[in-house]
């Protein structure tokens, strides 16, 4: 089934084309890795999947209802959540805080609620609370509760993006660079974590620069070039199509490069 | 938690101290005890929109002074008991708030600002000059005092205890408006507006509500202040004590209202404590901030050691 189904998407910035006609679906259940050389509009693609940006043409279909005009926050309570690339983090939350932010995305009870501590809205802050501290757990942050966010070592600040996603309990969850700046046992470890999201049920679309990563992840994989598709399939094959080659590394063999 | 205990301990023997204060202090303490007890008011208000949103608003004199007029001219002109007008004073303040000031509160940091000075002087300029309505620049005189239970609360002793009854009232529901979901939401956006509304916050409906609430803290100082000093004018509630209820919301503490009480009481009563420096008493005033911005940018209460955050040193990565 797909879930997701984007067709003919474009967007320019000022005339400068940064996605052109891009159809992209994605099953329920997959994990699509989505490759391309810096600036061929993968970040881009995301924030239109997301509602950051508004696309300029074309549609976007979610697990059967439309997409296009829905802002981040209408786009994540019908099941989309992503990570950041830069790290987007409450920086003068705690982490736990952080995460329960996230968690508390349609529970029940109210902020009126909350000041009169009413049944309904304690009995939703405390299942918030209990996934926030689960889905700490999950990326091993579960000691750093009380820590400020932005006092946490890059590595970790990583790992908390990941946690602040699933306790949006996702359908679709779109990782952007998750393993940017992190060392090779970090990326092992990461690539762990990615498998066992995916293995729960998460469909996950995967923004990567690592194509080993993604190629040991991914069964199929996306190119994007210059805001084009420029090939869509079997990930094994697809990062040895000679105008991959050419887009990605001016020609070069894929392993070697990555 | 001997932490916590200690914390309770410090707040009950306050409150026994404050209780204490009509009894054993002279007038004037009393006099201004009770301005700073109802400027507590606007400045927690202001810090719902400052401290947890991010937002600096120079408006908050003009909807203090809404409510004071609101009710100024229920008792004054109709007739009204002054308790009856305090809900209408609030929600008077709220509305007007979110109408001139719903759509600016979305705006980005520099020009809320801007459009909030826009407000302050549109109030001013209302209270000014519709006369009719408002007495423009002969004020509003005779403003009854409140009665409570046959007596009529007129001297500053007897308007004591309901200011600081008042006060602490609006300390506690702040200090659970912080703790709700709606002040973790303000800390998320202030912090990273576009990654608050990516895990589903609904950025602008908060803001709107901080922007609510700090009228509502508003409107009710107004309220108290009209009956305290019985003749408002238009002036009273111009730039000036607009831009003193933002220093007071930033002096104390970030995001700290026990902070935004402490420096509303020491900048209150600055000008009766630096009273001996005769005539030089403001250029002391303005040092005083000035020094206390410059080493105490975070407020004045990080003078006093925090609990540290557990810290997770010890925890392995």
């Amino acid at each position: 089934m797909r879930l997701l189904e984007a067709s003919k998407v474009s967007l320019a910035f000022r005339g400068v084309r940064a996605l052109v006609d891009i159809d992209l679906w994605i099953d329920d259940g997959e994990l699509l890795g989505i490759i391309g050389p810096n600036g061929s509009g993968k970040s881009t693609l995301f924030n239109v999947l997301s509602g950051i940006y508004l696309a300029d043409r074309g549609s976007i279909q979610f697990n059967g209802n439309r997409l296009d005009g829905l802002g981040p926050a209408q786009i994540v309570r019908r099941g989309i959540a992503r990570t950041f690339q830069n790290k987007r983090l409450f920086g003068t939350m705690t982490v736990l805080e952080n995460v329960t932010v996230a968690a508390l995305k349609g529970r029940g009870g109210s902020a009126l609620g909350d000041v009169f501590a009413s049944r309904r809205s304690r009995e939703s802050t405390s299942t918030a609370r209990g996934l926030a501290e689960r889905c700490l757990e999950r990326v091993r942050l579960a000691d750093w509760g009380d820590a400020l966010a932005k006092d946490l070592p890059y590595g970790a600040q990583n790992r908390l993006e990941i946690a602040r996603a699933l306790a949006l309990e996702p359908r679709l969850l779109l990782l952007d660079e998750p393993a940017a700046g992190l060392n090779p046992a970090e990326r092992l470890e990461l690539q762990e974590l990615i498998r066992g999201v995916h293995q729960q049920g998460v469909t996950i679309a995967l923004v990567e620069h690592d194509v080993r990563m993604v190629t040991g992840l991914c069964p199929r994989v996306v190119v994007l070039d210059h805001g084009e598709k420029i090939a869509d399939g079997d990930s094994a094959s697809v990062v040895k199509a000679p105008h991959v080659l050419a887009a990605y590394f001016g020609g070069e063999e894929l392993e070697e490069g990555a | 938690m001997a932490g916590t205990r200690a914390k309770w301990l410090g707040l009950g023997a306050a409150l026994v101290a404050m209780f204490a204060v009509p009894a054993a202090a002279p007038q004037y303490v009393v006099h201004i005890a009770n301005f700073v007890l109802i400027y507590t008011l606007p400045v927690i208000g202001l810090g719902f929109l400052t401290g947890f949103t991010g937002r600096v608003s120079l408006a908050q004199g003009a909807l203090f002074g809404t409510g004071a007029y609101t009710t100024a001219l229920l008792t004054t002109k109709l007739g009204w008991v002054p308790l009856a007008t305090f809900v209408p004073s609030v929600l008077f303040t709220v509305v007007l708030a979110v109408a001139l000031g719903g759509a600016a509160v979305r705006l980005a940091g520099l020009y809320f600002v801007m459009a909030t000075i826009g407000i302050q002087q549109i109030v001013w300029i209302v209270l000014m000059n519709w006369i009719e309505l408002t007495n423009g620049p002969q004020g509003v005189r005779s403003i009854p005092p409140i009665g409570l239970g046959g007596y009529d609360l007129d001297t500053p002793q007897r308007f004591y205890y309901l200011a600081l009854a008042m006060a602490v009232v609006s300390y506690i529901l702040a200090k659970r408006v912080v703790g709700s979901r709606l002040g973790l939401f303000l800390r998320a956006l202030s912090d990273d507006q576009l990654a608050a509304s990516s895990v589903a916050v609904e950025v602008g409906r908060a803001k709107v509500t901080a922007l609510a609430l700090s009228a509502a803290w508003a409107g009710a100082g107004g309220f108290l202040y009209a009956h305290y000093v019985r003749f408002i004018h238009p002036d009273m509630f111009g730039l000036e004590p607009s831009v003193l209820f933002l220093v007071m919301s930033m002096f104390g503490g970030y995001r700290s209202i026990e902070g935004m009480i402490v420096a509303t009481a020491v900048l209150e009563s600055a000008t009766e404590y630096l009273r001996p420096f005769g005539e030089f008493r403001m250029i002391v005033y303005g040092l005083l901030l000035l020094l206390g911005m410059m080493f105490f940018p975070r407020g004045i209460l990080t003078l006093v050691p925090r609990r540290s955050a557990a810290s997770p040193a010890h925890a392995k990565v």
